[in-house]
């Protein structure tokens, strides 16, 4: 029996030392590392270290990151810091309210929470975070709550390059991938682009406990810290909106996580003012964010 | 509950801790593995618990009554035919009502099934179980078994968790016995159980799943690809079904051994097999030899006439096709599987390959090769069939492997690791075929040893298919 009590934490420990040794050259499927991506995560939370004086930050999805134009709000005197990635699910926002709200130190918080986001495992997203975000031991519980190896093997190797290899330190993150352009307080526009509206089949939302339960945490953490904060549903396209068999379901119970906000603004045009079926292009983006900052963030924060 | 999920590796170490607390006394033991057992099973769907509660109790039953019977100087056949019958009712029920009722709408009413079928979902496992608890009452009323009193020894017998929902398919003189005197921690047995297990997962989550990625993708649309995509899948569809049900069979005997309990082989190298019969002597061997000793033997077995022998061997070969499911090309798959015997059985050459391969030497001759690589052929053109949802599906995809197409690599991202895996998993069990299991033999140095170990827990780490695949033969 004393031979099995010592084997295993020599096979966890041989299994660890040989991703480390293996992790970069790529032939270890579940081990997924890589530095750098649209969302510029890395630049993000390099950013808002210096980020002083935020009146709002926001975290959430690629929702988030391509709506909220921190040019916009700071034409109406809000400053705010985006804090959005792609797919970011609450299992993500977690471990980024834990790591980085005491050093922004915002007046509110916004939580963007969207139908095809609840429903996600969170897999990609965690890679993508555990790749692009400084070392921290507060991305491991958020790693072993996916259930899934190619996140533990990439995170245990991420970990530890992340911590000894310079080429984290220094990594310089392009400002343009592709059509996107990334602009300073974490927003990344894309290059405009209409929509052109096609229907989509019917779907029901079936968000997952795992995401569910992170959400109550992350309200849990932001509560425990007296942070004020709101829920946010984004715009989505109506023929988008229209395939959801369930979305009064899914407003109800977000509802329950605080205040939340659902207002698609009935000026929008699938055609106009969206990209794809669910992210506003930038003439969308000035309508709504106008509209977002002047009837919900500037009365919430004069009210604080 | 999955052996391949989170909760089993949470549960099997719980239950291994207070199945040896428990161990001075048996019956308490025995009241454990049945309550572990029902959680096991009834994490799925608690509902079919009272299924299996009620097989074990009308075959408890059944059995004191036959063997009261005996005692009385009857033989108890009533007794034995009545649990024969409502065991196959529920079974029929479950498993195979809406497969009749569909094709009897399809040939009288056009059809229109609605109003004739039952929907029921099928009861993981239902298939096996029934099968162990049908062997106690025909042993007992055989007389090769004496009719247990010791009711929670037969219900732990009935619902033994690691073999529960496919198999091995237990019989009463082997596992019964075991659940009715008490039982020491055997270090030897457990290491090798564990040993066991650490190969069942490679051959699962490494093996078969990765296969699975390739193979479901070309069988969902088989007209997409050419020849050469068709005869790769239906290789790796082989080596899948391989390596996910022998996976589940050594984690399962693997998992009894942890426990003191020793359970029979299901699989003895089966693509190492130089003819057909040699196959079906390696391949599911706890449900051959149960169609063999319950079904053959009884009508006859080869010591009939010719006639008789192919009538024999057509049956038990449909039966064990449609024992997998309630649908034409499981018949089919037993059909092609006794046009490919009957030729053995009639010329007497079933029992030419009794032993193994290349015994005494390290590597097989050329003819054994080519005789290996025959049988795999004729048994991957089997699990085409087998895999297929259709007959007509089956044709056309074996047609399609001699047309031209799109080719999907292997040396992609998903794949590359595929063929040295397999590889592995080949040499691995070609050096074990003679040993007691797949991964029996090991090297006596420790380190060496220790070192193999930790670099298949590595290999399952780094290349285990992260989705969660629940294993084929659950759904029998």
């Amino acid at each position: 029996m004393r031979n099995i009590i010592l084997f295993v934490p020599l096979a966890v420990l041989f299994t660890l030392l040989m991703i480390c040794l293996l992790g970069g050259t790529k032939v270890l499927r579940n081990v997924t590392y890589h530095l750098g991506h649209e969302d510029h995560l890395y630049t993000k939370v390099h950013e808002c270290m210096e980020m002083q004086g935020v009146d709002v930050l926001f975290f959430g999805s690629s929702h988030a990151y391509r709506t909220f134009d921190p040019r916009i709000f700071a034409e109406h005197g809000v400053r705010i810091f985006n804090m959005g990635s792609s797919m970011q699910t609450p299992l993500q926002t977690e471990v980024l309210i834990r790591n980085y709200l005491d050093t922004i130190k915002p007046r509110l918080v916004v939580l963007e929470v969207h139908p095809d986001v609840m429903p996600h495992d969170g897999v990609e997203p965690a890679i993508y975070q555990v790749c692009n975000v400084p070392p921290s031991w507060k991305m491991v519980p958020m790693a072993l709550r996916t259930r899934n190896m190619r996140v533990v093997a990439t995170t245990a190797y991420a970990l530890v390059h992340n911590s000894l290899s310079s080429e984290f330190r220094h990594f310089n993150e392009p400002v343009d991938v592709g059509e996107d352009h990334y602009v300073a307080g974490g927003y990344v526009e894309r290059d405009t682009a209409y929509y052109s509206p096609v229907t989509h089949p019917s779907k029901e939302i079936v968000t997952r406990d795992l995401q569910r339960r992170a959400l109550e945490r992350c309200v849990g953490l932001l509560k425990g810290k007296g942070m004020p904060y709101i829920l946010l549903e984004v715009p989505d396209t109506k023929v988008l909106l229209s395939s959801y068999t369930n979305l009064d379901c899914f407003q109800n119970d977000m509802m329950g996580y605080g205040e939340f906000y659902f207002n698609y603004m009935a000026a929008l045009d699938d055609s106009l003012h969206f990209f794809n079926e669910d992210h506003l292009n930038q003439r969308g983006v000035e309508l709504y964010n106008a509209y977002v900052c002047d009837s919900i963030i500037i009365p919430i924060l004069n009210s604080l | 509950m999955l052996f391949n999920s989170l909760q089993f590796a949470l549960f099997l170490p719980v239950v291994f801790l207070v199945y040896w607390l428990l161990r001075r006394s048996l019956r308490w033991q025995n009241l454990f593995v049945v309550a572990a057992s029902y959680l096991f099973y009834g994490w799925w769907d608690a509902r079919f618990l009272l299924l299996i509660a009620f097989t074990s109790l009308c075959s408890y039953f059944s059995g004191l009554a036959i063997g009261r019977a005996r005692e009385q100087g009857a033989r108890g056949k009533a007794w034995m035919w009545a649990n024969v019958a409502v065991n196959l009712l529920v079974l029929g029920v479950f498993k195979y009502y809406d497969f009749f009722a569909q094709s009897f709408a399809d040939v009288f009413l056009g059809g229109q099934a609605d109003g004739l079928l039952l929907h029921v979902v099928l009861p993981v496992g239902i298939s096996f179980y029934t099968f162990q608890a049908l062997s106690y009452t025909i042993d007992v009323y055989k007389g090769t078994v004496n009719a247990t009193r010791d009711g929670v020894a037969f219900f732990a017998y009935v619902s033994f968790f690691p073999q529960l929902v496919a198999g091995p398919i237990e019989r009463a003189s082997s596992l019964l016995p075991q659940f009715e005197r008490g039982r020491s921690f055997d270090y030897a047995l457990a290491v090798d159980g564990l040993r066991q297990m650490l190969w069942g997962f490679f051959k699962k989550l490494v093996v078969a799943d990765s296969c699975a990625v390739y193979v479901d993708k070309v069988f969902a649309a088989p007209s997409a690809y050419g020849g050469t995509t068709l005869v790769v899948a239906a290789v790796l569809f082989s080596f899948q079904i391989y390596g996910d049900f022998s996976g589940y069979s050594d984690i399962a005997i693997g998992t009894a051994k942890l426990f003191g309990i020793r359970l029979r082989r299901n699989f003895n190298v089966p693509y190492f097999s130089r003819d057909m019969a040699e196959f079906w002597r390696r391949w599911h061997i706890s449900l051959t030899t149960w169609f063999r000793d319950y079904v053959y033997i009884p009508l006859g077995g080869s010591r009939v006439g010719s006639w008789r022998v192919v009538f024999n061997t057509l049956v038990i070969f449909l039966l064990s096709g449609f024992w997998h499911g309630a649908n034409w090309t499981f018949l089919a798959w037993g059909l092609f599987h006794a046009l490919l015997f009957l030729p053995l059985i009639l010329l007497h050459r079933n029992r030419r390959y009794r032993d193994t391969v290349a015994e005494g030497r390290r590597l097989p001759n050329l003819r054994e090769v080519g005789q290996m690589l025959l049988t795999f052929l004729l048994a991957t053109v089997g699990w085409v069939i087998f895999r297929s949802p259709s007959i007509g599906f089956a044709f056309s995809y074996l047609g399609g492997v001699f047309q031209q197409g799109e080719y999907l690599s292997l040396l992609t991202n998903d794949y590359f690791f595929l063929p040295a895996a397999l590889l592995l998993m080949l040499v691995v069990e070609w050096f074990n075929r003679d040993g007691a299991h797949e991964f029996a033999r090991q090297p006596r140095n420790r380190v060496l040893r220790w070192v193999g170990y930790m670099l298949l827990i590595f290999i399952i780490v780094c290349y285990m298919q992260t989705s969660e695949m629940p294993f084929i033969y659950f759904q029998f």
